[in-house]
């Protein structure tokens, strides 16, 4: 199988492609109804633009992929580890990494050939000049980032999901996540593990764990993406 | 009711939809209040069986209230107690456990009022005694010194905070018939995993030598005094450890499907050992959840 869900050249998947097209098309169709003295510029399809899918299969690839991210962002920790990190930490580096490892591979197992990147020949890389990962403060500032949006993720995504059996297994899932979230920032600012910007502190749902949609999340952590731009545009939303 | 609607609201305005959960506890209401009207037909009138509601997600309502409500009782009377919060040694800990103890007295809130507004009378809370004597001086003392020792505390505040998470993932499947309920309870869940994380943090910090990863592990240094439930085997086999459950390493995605790890993480991608099962919590079942909390009680 020669297509993907990523849009590079000769890697699109035809689906996407045609929707992605179709988009456009209807977007340039509209600008020529709307501005009839002006030259029409249609929109160009981003050869940087990946798009998930649709229904479950849409959202386990947003989870895998959020699930990649941490891998390579804890993989690279380990392979550098910096040099003031304290007694003990580097094998929390570690068990992080093998946590994030396992998710990742469960999620593509659960995908098999509608996995986003199933085509591809190398896995997708990503852009982690945001952070600092050569000091102690950075390493765990980014990994409180990464898991709190971790967890996040899941919550919103879970509910949206329609195949229960595999909410029961990434419930599961999430209860780790939000072990390592509590963990790093505990670490990172000893008593912060439940505060009060990752539990709601107000209303009805008071202390229940902040969620998050797909949209929200991705354009919290596009900057790892790029130049690859995500789209959630195909993914449910109720 | 328009429940994609309803979902909507709670993803679009997460800090304050108000109007949502409640739609939930209506929807409670509803059935609620035909199992207590069920249970007050005399015995001729019984209905047909197909028509008696389903009461499974409120009984885990009425589990996951007396496991919030036995956690805010020890916390609180681990906060009165002299010589385990309520001293100058733990005096940079204390608000943790104010935290802790405010967000179990909020989930205790939930619950309770998704049953008042059910039309149903909350029981009331019962007295529970964390020596596990069971309020009787005659019974043995199973957890000694929790209220007096702060280390003696902390190791039955990690097991209650590990069989909490587990607890709720235990009781998620009966929640399924309504997504937005489920929702919530996926995400007192989440809370109750940042706790037990948190606990596992403090203890590592209290005591030098002792073995205890944030997550359930066969590297943790046994407890003193081990909170074990019945065998699953049932019969006169030995009670097990709560973290019995945890070392399962089969991932089941839908009926014989497996996650096949072994085969899966190989090479520059290997795992240390243990790491499949330390990657995902476990649900502790029903039968096991209930033993728990009567320990105390």
């Amino acid at each position: 199988m020669s297509d993907s869900y990523f849009s590079q050249p000769g890697a699109l998947h035809r689906r996407t492609f045609l929707r992605v097209a179709g988009a456009s098309a209807a977007t340039a169709s509209l600008v020529l109804a709307g501005c009839s003295t002006d030259t029409p510029t249609p929109t160009p399809v981003n050869p940087n633009l990946l798009t998930l899918g649709s229904a479950d299969t849409g959202l386990l690839n947003y989870l895998y992929l959020l699930e990649q991210l941490k891998t390579a962002f804890y993989q690279k920790v380990v392979d550098a580890p910096p040099a003031d990190l304290r007694t003990g930490e580097k094998a929390i580096f570690d068990d992080l990494r093998d946590h994030e490892l396992v998710h990742r591979e469960t999620l593509r197992y659960i995908l098999g050939t509608d996995a986003f990147d199933a085509a591809l020949s190398k896995p997708l890389a990503f852009d982690f000049s945001s952070l600092t990962l050569t000091t102690r403060a950075g390493v765990l500032a980014g990994a409180q980032q990464l898991e709190d949006l971790g967890v996040a993720a899941y919550t919103g995504a879970l509910r949206l999901l329609k195949t229960i059996t595999t909410v029961s297994l990434l419930a599961k899932v999430v209860s780790v996540e939000a072990r390592h979230a509590a963990l790093v920032r505990d670490l990172r600012t000893p008593g912060s593990f439940a505060g009060d910007d990752v539990v709601i502190s107000t209303g009805a749902l008071q202390s229940v764990s902040l969620a998050k949609t797909p949209v929200q999340v991705v354009a919290e952590a596009k900057a790892f993406f790029l130049p690859i731009v995500v789209s959630t545009d195909s993914l449910p939303t109720a | 009711m328009n429940l994609f609607s309803l979902l909507d609201q709670l993803s679009a305005v997460d800090a304050s939809s108000d109007a949502a959960p409640r739609r939930h506890l209506l929807r409670q209401l509803g059935q609620a209040g035909a199992k207590a009207a069920a249970a007050a037909l005399p015995l001729a009138l019984a209905l047909p069986a197909q028509a008696a509601p389903t009461d499974a997600s409120l009984d885990s309502t009425l589990l996951l209230l007396k496991l919030e409500e036995l956690l805010a009782a020890f916390y609180t009377q681990a906060l009165a107690a002299g010589a385990v919060l309520s001293n100058a040694a733990q005096a940079a800990v204390r608000p943790d456990f104010e935290r802790i103890l405010a967000q179990q007295q909020n989930h205790a809130r939930f619950l309770r009022t998704s049953l008042t507004t059910g039309g149903l009378t909350p029981p009331a809370t019962p007295t529970f005694d964390f020596s596990g004597r069971k309020n009787n001086a005659g019974n043995p003392e199973l957890f000694p010194n929790v209220m007096t020792d702060y280390n003696a505390f902390l190791q039955l505040a990690q097991q209650l905070e590990d069989a909490s998470a587990d607890i709720y993932l235990g009781q998620m499947a009966t929640f399924t018939g309504d997504r937005l309920l489920l929702d919530v309870v996926l995400r007192m869940q989440s809370v109750e995993a940042r706790h037990a994380s948190h606990i596992r943090t403090l203890r590592r910090n209290a005591q030098s030598g002792v073995v205890v990863k944030n997550w359930p592990s066969a590297a943790d240094t046994p407890f003193n005094s081990a909170v074990l439930v019945p065998n699953p085997a049932g019969g006169s086999a030995a009670p097990v450890s709560i973290y019995s459950f945890e070392t399962n390493e089969k991932q089941v995605v839908t009926g014989a499907n497996v996650v096949p790890f072994a085969s899966l993480l190989t090479g520059s991608i290997a795992v240390q050992a243990g790491a499949y099962a330390s990657a995902f919590d476990e649900p502790l079942p029903t039968a096991q959840a209930t033993a728990l909390l009567n320990l105390f009680s």
